[in-house]
């Protein structure tokens, strides 16, 4: 945490990194880096190893073998609690197992990498209330959030949820967020609200996206991750991924290329 | 920040008086009714001389304040179990810890004189084997579920359902095997349904000292229940360790159980509806379940204890029928709330 990393720095780096579920290979040597700054999409047909991935950096699979480090170091290096403090994990399906309200939602998440048994209660960096709470208002006033902190989870709507949850994993403030299809269930509006907040607060917490909207995926990522059979077949700039024909490669579908407001849309023919 | 635990502190001081107010009324229930009058003077000790006084400190006194513990084991167990669980059905006598109990205590009244009891002095076996028996059939459960490289709380809970099963069969057979006409099945019967035994004084100072420590090591647990209760991947991603938390929650939580079987027998229910109780008004957030679950579930047993005391005298009702009698509706009343939700 002591080392302050700046604008392009690597964040995290997969090198090789393989995966096997019940003897079936999931990932096959994913190679793939994340810098400090930017917005990464990940996209690829279903069961190319997406979510697998992001879940090995985000430290829910621990089984991987091959190469991953965090700002410069091995993740095995890592106590979990500093790794969770660096790394936030917003998975595909979401539901809380109790009724909570946002408010509750918020607090939890202030405990992401807190030692959970009170053993070590010296480890890690604990911020004052005060700055907590600004930094709680800050949060809720960015996403639209404020009038609904006493409001019971199950009860908001899909676009509320998303920000709730958005809100949930970024209340510590993490280097990097990992997100599986953090929009798939919302409508058109609520899908370009949630891409620009990320954009927005890239500079303080990068993103590594999964989507499955291709042209969300060109218009807010600084670059693009494709991956098929459980490896990244390409990776680079928007205008790079789409100069290529990997696309139409890897999703097997030809793609006629339209010019909009902003900049090169895709669409599927 | 002005709250608590996540409650107001005025709340919790209401919460306190309660808990004395029932410990208080409890002293007044028993075979005889006793009023206000003649509590007070005992609590100046010197004026403690009348028999009866005697018999209010040496008896009722010690069975109210174990029933206090043990109701507050019992609800906080629950409130651990349904953390870990993730399912509000979810109960202390789940995954084989009361029938390990039981079958600790069968084979404390049944065979007192087998060799390997001789060294136990006849008064400590019971409490001893039924803390072996609740202890050590939840880490059979867990060691079980190991070997058989079962992972998921899922598979825990149904271990669980697997070990009573087993757990109680061995314990009837024990009872036709065992049982002659030099021991009554009486005493292991009345055992089973549950009722508050009374320590002496030296016993209940040390059974306090153990239960107000596990409810200080359970109170630890709040924060990683509830990064549990967003599901496993998310609680990872925070930081948890998963199993090994969920090892260690389940590892004193049986410990509370064994604690509370060993005083008071088996009492169902309570830990199934406490937890319930205090989640309605106060949200399902462990740090303030845990520390309200532990007041609610004493003052509730309490008061149980006094009526089961004071219903029929001269005789007792068993426990732990009075609570399945009253926690069964109660908890029907629950689910068509929480469904109708």
């Amino acid at each position: 945490m002591s080392k302050s990393i700046h604008h392009g720095d690597p964040l995290a780096r997969l090198s090789g990194v393989r995966l096997a579920k019940a003897g079936h290979s999931v990932l096959d040597g994913v190679t793939l880096d994340v810098f400090a700054g930017e917005l990464l999409a990940v996209v690829g047909p279903n069961g190319a190893g997406k979510s697998s991935a992001l879940k090995c950096l985000g430290g829910i699979e621990t089984d991987w073998q091959g190469h991953i480090e965090l700002a410069g170091s091995a993740l095995e290096g890592f106590a979990s609690a500093e790794r969770a403090r660096q790394i936030a994990y917003l998975p595909q399906i979401f539901a809380p197992h109790w009724e909570l309200s946002v408010a509750d939602l918020l607090e939890i998440g202030l405990q992401r990498g807190r030692p959970t048994l009170g053993w070590r209660p010296w480890a890690g960096p604990r911020q004052t209330t005060a700055e907590l709470l600004a930094q709680r208002t800050r949060l809720l006033d960015d996403l639209e959030l404020s009038g609904f902190l006493e409001r019971r989870f199950a009860s908001l709507s899909g676009g509320e949820r998303a920000r709730a949850l958005l809100a949930q994993a970024l209340v510590t403030q993490p280097n990097l967020l990992l997100a599986d299809e953090p929009i798939a269930s919302l409508d058109p509006a609520h899908q370009l609200r949630t891409m620009q907040y990320l954009r927005r607060c890239r500079d303080r917490t990068a993103s590594v996206v999964v989507l499955h909207d291709l042209n969300l995926a060109l218009r807010f990522a600084d670059r693009i991750a494709v991956m098929a059979h459980g490896r990244v077949v390409a990776c680079g700039t928007t205008a790079h991924i789409v100069a290529s024909d990997i696309l139409a490669h890897v999703f097997d579908v030809r793609f006629e290329a339209h010019t909009t407001c902003w900049g090169e849309a895709l669409l599927a023919s | 920040m002005t709250r608590h635990f996540g409650i107001a502190p005025a709340g919790i001081a209401l919460l306190f008086a309660a808990a004395v107010l029932s410990m208080g009324i409890a002293m007044m229930l028993g075979a005889e009714l006793l009023g206000p009058d003649r509590l007070l003077p005992l609590l100046w000790p010197a004026s403690a001389d009348h028999p009866l006084d005697r018999l209010l400190i040496d008896w009722r006194l010690p069975r109210v304040l174990t029933a206090f513990l043990v109701g507050g084991l019992l609800g906080v167990s629950g409130a651990i179990f349904q953390g870990i669980f993730r399912n509000p059905l979810a109960d202390p006598f789940l995954i084989g810890t009361a029938p390990g109990a039981a079958l600790g205590a069968t084979l404390a009244l049944l065979a007192p004189a087998l060799a390997p009891f001789q060294w136990i002095a006849p008064l400590q076996l019971l409490p001893m084997l039924a803390f072996l028996g609740a202890f050590g059939a939840t880490l059979a459960v867990l060691l079980l579920a190991r070997l058989a490289r079962v992972r998921d709380t899922a598979g825990l809970l149904l271990a669980g359902v697997a070990m009573a099963a087993f757990l109680g069969a061995l314990r009837s057979y024990l009872m036709l095997a065992l049982a002659d006409e030099t021991i009554s099945l009486q005493v292991v019967l009345s055992w089973t349904l549950g009722g508050i035994q009374i320590p002496f004084w030296r016993e209940l100072g040390l059974i306090a000292v153990v239960a107000l420590l596990l409810l200080a090591l359970a109170y630890r647990l709040a924060d990683g229940l509830d990064m549990l209760g967003l599901g496993d991947d998310v609680a990872r991603n925070m930081g948890l360790h998963v199993e090994r938390f969920v090892l260690w929650a389940t590892l004193l939580a049986s410990a509370m159980v064994a604690l509370a079987v060993t005083w008071g027998g088996t009492i169902g229910f309570v830990g199934l509806v406490v937890p319930h109780l205090v989640r309605w008004p106060l949200g399902p957030r462990h740090g303030p379940l845990l520390l309200i679950s532990a007041l609610v579930g004493g003052s509730l047993l309490t008061l149980l204890d006094g009526l089961a005391r004071s219903l029929l005298p001269p005789a007792e009702i068993p426990l732990g029928l009075l609570t399945a009698l009253i926690g069964a509706p109660f908890f029907m009343l629950l689910l068509a709330r929480h469904s109708r939700r």
